[in-house]
């Protein structure tokens, strides 16, 4: 029979439990897929409204306003594949920030394993990135940018949703003592779709700004997403090793602080 | 299981405030840290399964506190709690029941969240709905349900999942009578099977008919511990007495 020791901790979670407890990411994932859509007439219509109107906005404000060039590829279909990696990200960063304190009951009064919340949020907003993907695929058959290097595309999609992970675990943990993140994530991705290069490309950027832009692991994901998805030029490089190892240091952080919190969830929630 | 020299503490107060915040930040009052609260004070105890463990004692003198570090909810502030085997906890009733799924979603949904297969947990859901008697009700969302009917899901997913330690910490006051005997009798099944039940309760003749040991637990410390019939004799006296200074205080005051 299995023997568990409870005693005062700094940390108990261990990385191998989102593996063990992968099943009951699953039905949690499926719990707020089917929570979110039930009794709501317009809800997956918001799925396609969310992504048109940044598209519309970035259309007047980058290609109107501003005349960014985007190269041979039209500004729309440029920015539709940005706005796919960050409406995933924009989705996550919401429900993951809040996973803990929505689930305040779970974690007060059973025994269910803390990281599966959070976790089940990058599952269950899979919906805000397969919306934008197909329209952004579509798009760009349609205009015939169409390339074998699509093939690739997984690879910035899997990173993108570890780095996601990182960064919600940190914003997650932080909600539960201090509920003000929940006020300001809204706030914050706001600045962010027009501070993270969603719907312009790097190099538009003058030197300096480019390298301050590229601290922000989400940039190298989305320059390299583009790069694969659109028939364009050399991403901005960079931004590609930045956003690993930027990246990596979230993960690794993003762990720690969710394991520390982890221990006084209930006490503090 | 063995529960060694716990101790559990906590801060008194709001955790975090802007007013606080504010006065740290201008120095103006010296930043006192809240006042903290001893929950629990040097518990030390044990039990085995086939036994039924009566926890009793007022309103906040720790015994959810104890449960819920038995689970691993909450962790000691010192000391520690050696289990062995698998918890199924009854807190509180339908906290895992999320309200716009079904019944049957939501017995798998507590099935997922005490670690058990959907191999388990899915061949049990029609057996789940005859022991609450809600055959017709299960594919409804669970908002829909009144308290009692949320009472009788959340017990017979209890006698009906597989587990070495059960808890039930005061579920059983919203059910009827009817329901309510068949769930003791449920219980003292469960106790002779061999398993370890913890049952808090302030109706001493539940205790009485169902648990073998009983724990009594006064403002976080042990006031007693050993067979209910020891114990729970202690316990309603003082209980009696306690009753009858308050009234007494009352009459003085009006």
């Amino acid at each position: 029979m299995l023997e568990t020791i409870v005693r005062p901790t700094r940390a108990r979670a261990r990385p191998h439990d989102i593996v063990l407890y992968a099943p009951l990411i699953r039905v949690i994932s499926m719990r707020d897929l089917k929570a979110r859509y039930k009794q709501s007439l317009l809800g997956p219509v918001w799925l396609v409204v969310q992504p048109l109107t940044l598209l519309g906005a970035y259309i007047v404000g980058f290609r109107g306003v501003s005349h960014i060039g985007t190269g041979h590829v039209p500004y729309a279909v440029f920015a539709l594949a940005g706005i796919t990696m960050w409406a995933y990200f924009q989705a996550v960063a919401v429900a993951g920030t809040a996973s803990f304190v929505s689930n305040g009951a779970l974690v007060g009064q059973t025994a269910c394993p803390r990281i599966a919340f959070p976790v089940a949020t990058l599952f269950s907003c899979l919906p805000s990135f397969l919306v934008p993907l197909v329209a952004s695929l579509i798009a760009s058959a349609a205009t015939g940018v169409t390339s074998v290097r699509w093939l690739l595309l997984p690879l910035p999609a899997l990173w993108m949703l570890f780095v996601t992970a990182g960064i919600v675990s940190i914003t997650s943990s932080v909600t539960v003592r201090f509920r003000d993140m929940l006020q300001v994530m809204p706030f914050l991705l706001q600045l962010g779709a027009f501070v993270v290069p969603v719907g312009y490309p790097v190099a538009t950027l003058s030197d300096k700004l480019r390298i301050v832009v590229s601290l922000n692991p989400l940039t190298g994901i989305i320059e390299a997403w583009r790069w694969a998805m659109l028939d364009g030029n050399r991403p901005y490089m960079l931004s590609l090793y930045l956003s690993l190892g930027v990246g990596a240091l979230v993960i690794a952080l993003g762990w720690r602080t969710f394991a520390r919190a982890e221990v006084k969830m209930a006490d503090v929630l | 299981m063995r529960v060694d020299h716990v101790h559990k503490s906590y801060q008194l107060g709001e955790l975090s405030s802007f007013r606080r915040t504010v006065n740290g930040l201008l120095r103006r009052a010296r930043v006192r840290s809240t006042d903290g609260f001893s929950a629990l004070d040097d518990i030390v105890f044990a039990a085995e399964g086939g036994t039924a463990v009566g926890l009793v004692g007022q309103n906040g003198s720790g015994k959810s506190t104890l449960l819920h570090m038995i689970c691993g909810i909450t962790l000691p502030t010192s000391g520690s709690i050696t289990i062995r085997g698998k918890i199924l906890p009854l807190f509180a009733i339908g906290t895992s029941f999320h309200p716009e799924l079904t019944g049957r979603e939501n017995v798998v949904l507590f099935g997922a969240v005490l670690g058990l297969r959907q191999a388990v947990i899915e061949p049990q859901a029609e057996s789940i709905a005859a022991f609450a008697e809600l055959e017709d009700h299960l594919d409804t969302p669970v908002k829909r349900y009144s308290d009692g009917m949320k009472a009788r899901l959340s017990f017979a997913i209890a006698m009906r999942f597989p587990a070495d330690i059960y808890m039930f910490d005061e579920v059983l006051a919203v059910v009827d009578a009817a329901f309510r005997d068949r769930c003791l009798t449920e219980i003292e099944t469960l106790r002779d099977a061999g398993k370890l039940v913890f049952f808090v309760s302030h109706d001493v003749t539940q205790v009485r008919r169902i648990c073998t040991t009983t724990l009594w637990l006064e403002h976080g410390r042990v006031r007693a511990w050993g067979l209910t019939d020891d114990v729970l004799p202690q316990y309603e006296q003082d209980q009696a007495e306690h009753n009858a200074r308050l009234l007494a205080a009352e009459r003085t005051t009006v």
